[in-house]
């Protein structure tokens, strides 16, 4: 008749010690091995502590109807100019030359957020005029919301030049997001939320191209239009005027953050446990062999034994 | 329907009125066309029919005889009523005519002391006799019994005394929804608490009827208040409800939904242009207005080009030079302007005003202004254009928050050209308090990065030593072909290491002699800094010894000039080195402090001779043939840094484990989160959250294993 384990339980065996003993010490050791070590090798092999982390988020741009154009006509260095600023189109004088401008912003997939700018305008030239270069610089509301909320004005500067005179060209390009530092993680971000051209400002400083783009590029948030591949069209038609259209997406963007305390911690804790769990394993059975073979000398309370205190 | 019913019967009376006013014509006589009407309202209409070229009209009060209840014979004595008439011819013979009561309809107020007014509510209860006399017979007569009552609408217009409605959203309209007007009786209004109960009798008929009239539905049975308690229903009181009496079923009734108003976004609104806003003083960056509000403008550069008409900031200096290609002779400003034109009256924000003083001066030399001369185009007539203006330099004086004068020097000057030309003019405005410009310091008290350094050297000239004059270090600046001969001088900015340099042409002959040579080259490299002093702060003062430093000369003496062959020369200074050591001494707002603790100018010597080989022979062979040497000067600044301590050692360096900047698992970073390092959150925070943290493992730590092990210790030591 062969016999099976038909059933089988743990049995509790207590081992009782005084404060001042061997085991004591071994107890100690045991338990800051047990949990300072995972903590100290989730640490040391990098990436413990999350730093910087990431979110998608599509922007709410809107174009705030700001524009300022400038076109060379000549190789001399003559230019004709317009803008929306009443100021500095009074200070342009002969130089100032209006064009048609037509804008429209589409909602593609109809998730309320605007996702293309078609920008267009057609600038009257003089019989005697060519265009050579061109210089086209446009804001922009941007606002975030996911993380942080982040409102702010924002620009895209367009410039081309070419030695043979246009009839046309062609800018199609993303209204990217450039981040010098990561966002904070919750709160409203409204630092840059200024106005990049000061409209008000009858002073010619204020639209001074070189002061507009040093203080802007000193952000550390903004906007830069990425256009890798303008489309300049040469022959122009008599009589016809210069066409620029450009078209400006505002495409998803993956916007970097410092995460939070509570999120920083959790993270940390996933690795934490994970190797705690190899450590309690490990010391387990030390323990277990220490004091089974009563390396360091206890009293064995067996199994049903009722307790002395 | 109603309307076609009205047209019908307009019709029909219209076909009676003419079929009797052709019966009338052939008896030639008049007739009132209706003969008797009562009215109610102020104005009746009545037609008389017939030829009523000579018919007279008299209106009379009758009063019925109690016994015949007729009204009498028609009289034509006229009388004085409350009525007016008036007669319209409507055709030949057809005339409208038309009462109207000549008195107010208003109810008197008490104590009233109008009496345009009516006493009683039954304001107005005659009868009228119209008669048509003719010669004075009556030919035809009128009844009109009037029976009006007051108006009872207030005499006040009720658009600014509307009830004032709540919010629809929580509140019913009230009780009493047709209470339209505030304090005054609404007609038909029933439950209107402002109507008499004279009023009442008016409409009680005619009340209007369901919600709006205030015939709110008795309050439901399953209201706790209506239940009463002898009679209630065996579920009372546990499943009624308690309910304010406003809450009720037609909560919301009159109300018409929400409405957001739009947002415009933005659009190509042309922006109001902003007129000058007049001063009470100038502040730094307000613009200069003139006498006559308008921007005081001076060409300035905008977009590349010269803008004309560009407005002037107060205390903002600035230096332009506009290029303009000229193919025919200025006509207007600024290229052409007359002094009156310039001298204009500017406000001095004090109130008064102050005139541009224009001093006129004279250009000999042109070559600065004209760059570029297209002789290739149309060379056949060539321009003389007197008078242009070339420079106009403004000098404002400003003392406070005002302006006290202006001095504007202009250059003119006649250019001529054929064809066309580029012509560069300069424009500058200059602020200066009181007399002089001041001279601005490098910082206070220590230099700043990017302003000059000063120099100073001894003013030997007055008899009280000690006292240093300011000057400058500089170094060379090559213009337009690079030589020493026509080559400026710029200032050394502190922390801007810079290099530059000027070329000197020799010849054979000067090669021949060297020592000449070579003082000419020294007298070149020493006129860049003639100082003996440089100052130690931003700030010097220039009669303390102490806030100046001694500028040390380094100078490697030729002594070994035998080399000096008749073509090349040994031991020439040709290369400057200024070394400056400054030091960050301490922070102002932030801003670090600089000192200057030590300047070395150092000559680097070389040895100059003549290239002759190649091609280039002809230097070697006409002693007076050049060629270009170059002579160069540069700045180097150093940065003492403070407390540098020992050097590191080796050890130190490879060790990182305490140094986050080099270590990315720093032992400093192991608790990252509650450290300085995180910037996610505020420190305090973090804090928090962190011993937030730490107490919940403790506590859930200690209450388990551990706790009953304590504890069995415990009892143990005790016992």
């Amino acid at each position: 008749m062969a016999f099976y384990e038909v059933y089988s339980h743990p049995a509790v065996v207590r081992y009782r010690t005084s404060v001042c003993t061997k085991a004591t010490v071994f107890l100690l050791v045991v338990l800051g091995l047990t949990y300072i070590s995972p903590l100290l090798v989730a640490y040391r092999s990098q990436g413990f502590w999350v730093k910087r982390s990431t979110y998608e988020e599509q922007p709410v741009v809107k174009f705030q109807y700001e524009t300022l154009l400038v076109a060379a006509t000549s190789v001399q260095g003559d230019f004709v100019a317009w803008s929306s600023f009443s100021h500095l189109n009074n200070m342009l004088g002969n130089n100032l030359r209006i064009p048609a401008v037509s804008v429209i912003e589409v909602d593609q997939n109809h998730d309320g957020k605007l996702d293309l700018l078609i920008f267009q305008l057609q600038l009257p030239l003089k019989p005697d005029e060519q265009i050579y270069s061109i210089q086209l610089l446009l804001t922009f509301s941007y606002q975030l919301f996911r993380m942080s909320t982040v409102v702010m004005q924002s620009l895209a500067y367009v410039q081309h030049s070419s030695s043979v005179p246009g009839a046309k060209l062609f800018i199609s390009g993303d209204l990217k997001l450039q981040q010098r530092v990561p966002l904070p993680h919750r709160g409203l971000y409204n630092v840059y939320n200024v106005s990049v051209i000061d409209g008000s400002s009858p002073f010619a400083s204020s639209y001074d191209l070189d002061n507009i783009i040093r203080s802007y590029q000193d952000r550390n948030l903004s906007t830069v239009l990425s256009c890798p591949m303008p489309v300049w069209t040469v022959g122009r038609a008599a009589g016809s005027p210069f066409e620029l259209n450009a078209e400006i997406r505002y495409p998803l963007e993956v916007i970097s953050y410092r995460p939070g305390f509570w999120e920083t911690i959790k993270l940390a804790w996933i690795q934490y446990v994970s190797v705690l769990l190899v450590f309690l394993w490990v010391f387990e059975r030390i323990q277990r062999f220490v004091f089974q073979n009563q390396v360091l000398t206890t009293v064995p309370v067996p199994v049903g034994k009722p307790h002395l205190s | 329907m109603a309307e076609i019913d009205n047209l019908l019967s307009v019709t029909v009376r219209l076909a009676y009125v003419l079929l009797f006013i052709s019966v009338v014509h052939t008896e030639n006589t008049v007739v009132f066309q209706p003969s008797f009407l009562t009215t109610t309202g102020p104005a009746v209409s009545v037609f008389l029919l017939g030829n009523s070229s000579d018919i007279s009209l008299n209106v009379r009060t009758v009063s019925p005889s109690s016994i015949t209840g007729s009204a009498g014979s028609p009289s034509c004595v006229a009388e004085a009523t409350q009525w007016l008439l008036t007669r319209e011819l409507l055709g030949k013979t057809a005339v409208r005519v038309q009462l109207r009561l000549n008195h107010s309809l208003r109810l008197c107020g008490e104590n009233d002391t109008n009496t345009d007014c009516c006493p009683k509510p039954l304001c107005v209860l005659e009868t009228l006799q119209v008669s048509a006399c003719k010669d004075g017979t009556p030919q035809a007569s009128l009844l009109i019994q009037a029976r009006i009552h007051a108006l009872l609408s207030p005499t006040n217009s009720g658009s600014d005394n509307k009830t004032v409605i709540p919010n629809q959203v929580y509140q019913p309209l009230g009780s009493c929804p047709c209470d339209l007007t505030f304090r005054a009786c609404d007609v038909r209004c029933c439950c209107d608490k402002d109507c008499s109960s004279e009023d009442l009798k008016l409409f009680l008929a005619d009340c209007l009827p369901g919600p709006f009239g205030g015939y709110v539905s008795p309050a439901p049975d399953y209201q706790c208040s209506v239940q009463a308690s002898e009679n209630s229903p065996d579920w009372f009181p546990f499943l009624c409800v308690h309910s304010p009496p406003e809450n009720n079923p037609y909560l919301g009734l009159f109300y018409q939904g929400h409405t957001i108003a739009s947002n415009p976004g933005p659009s190509f609104q042309r922006p109001v242009l902003s007129a000058p806003v007049p001063v009470n003083g100038y502040i730094q960056g307000s613009p200069i207005l003139t006498l006559s509000e308008e921007y005081f403008t001076i060409p300035q550069k905008v977009l590349g080009r010269c803008a004309n008409t560009a407005p002037v900031a107060f205390l903002k200096n600035f230096k332009v030079e506009c290029v303009s290609l000229l193919r025919s002779c200025p006509t207007e400003s600024p290229l052409l302007t007359l002094p009156t034109d310039l001298s204009i009256k500017v406000k001095n924000g004090q109130g008064g005003d102050v005139v541009v003083d224009v001093v006129d001066e004279v250009a000999t030399d042109l070559s600065p202004f004209i760059s570029k001369e297209d002789t290739a185009a149309s060379s056949d007539e060539r321009l003389v254009c007197e008078n242009v203006s070339l420079v106009l330099d403004y000098k404002f004086y400003w003392e406070g928050n005002g302006i006290s004068g202006v001095t504007l020097t202009r250059t003119v000057g006649t250019i001529a050209f054929n064809g066309s030309v580029a012509l560069t003019t300069r424009y500058s405005a200059v602020f200066l308090n009181g007399e002089f410009m001041g001279e601005p310091n490098s910082g206070n008290p220590g230099y700043q990065v990017g302003r000059p350094v000063i120099a100073g050297i001894e003013d030997t000239s007055d008899n009280n030593t000690g006292l240093i004059q300011r000057t400058s270090i500089n170094l060379w600046k090559p213009v337009s072909d690079g030589l020493c001969s026509t080559a400026e001088k710029k200032p050394v900015l502190l922390g801007e290491n810079s290099t530059s340099g000027c070329l000197l042409p020799v010849s054979r002959q000067n090669l021949t002699e060297c020592n000449l040579l070579r003082e000419t080259v020294t007298a070149l490299q020493d006129a860049l800094t003639a100082a003996t002093f440089v100052a130690r702060i931003g700030n010097p003062d220039l009669s303390a010894l102490t806030d100046w430093v001694n500028i040390s000369f380094v100078r490697l003496n030729s002594s070994t000039t035998t080399e000096d062959s008749g073509s090349a020369c040994s031991g020439i200074p040709s290369y400057q080195h200024i070394h400056v050591w400054s030091l960050v001494t301490s922070m102002v707002d932030g801003i670090p402090q600089r000192e200057i603790r030590a300047l070395e100018v150092r000559y680097g010597l070389t040895t100059w001779a003549l290239e002759c080989g190649g091609g280039a022979v002809s230097s070697c062979v006409d002693p007076e043939e050049t060629q270009l040497f170059p002579i160069t000067s540069s700045v180097t600044f150093t940065n003492i840094p403070i407390n540098t301590g020992p050097p590191k050692t080796r050890f130190q360096i490879n060790f990182t484990e305490y140094d986050c900047s080099r270590n990315d698992v720093c032992w400093p970073e192991l608790a990252f989160p509650v450290t300085k390092y995180y910037t996610g959150e505020p420190y305090s925070q973090s804090l928090a959250k962190g011993i937030i943290l730490v107490f919940f493992f403790v506590t859930a730590s200690i209450l388990g294993t551990p706790w009953r092990q304590i504890r069995q210790v415990w009892n143990s030591a005790v016992l």
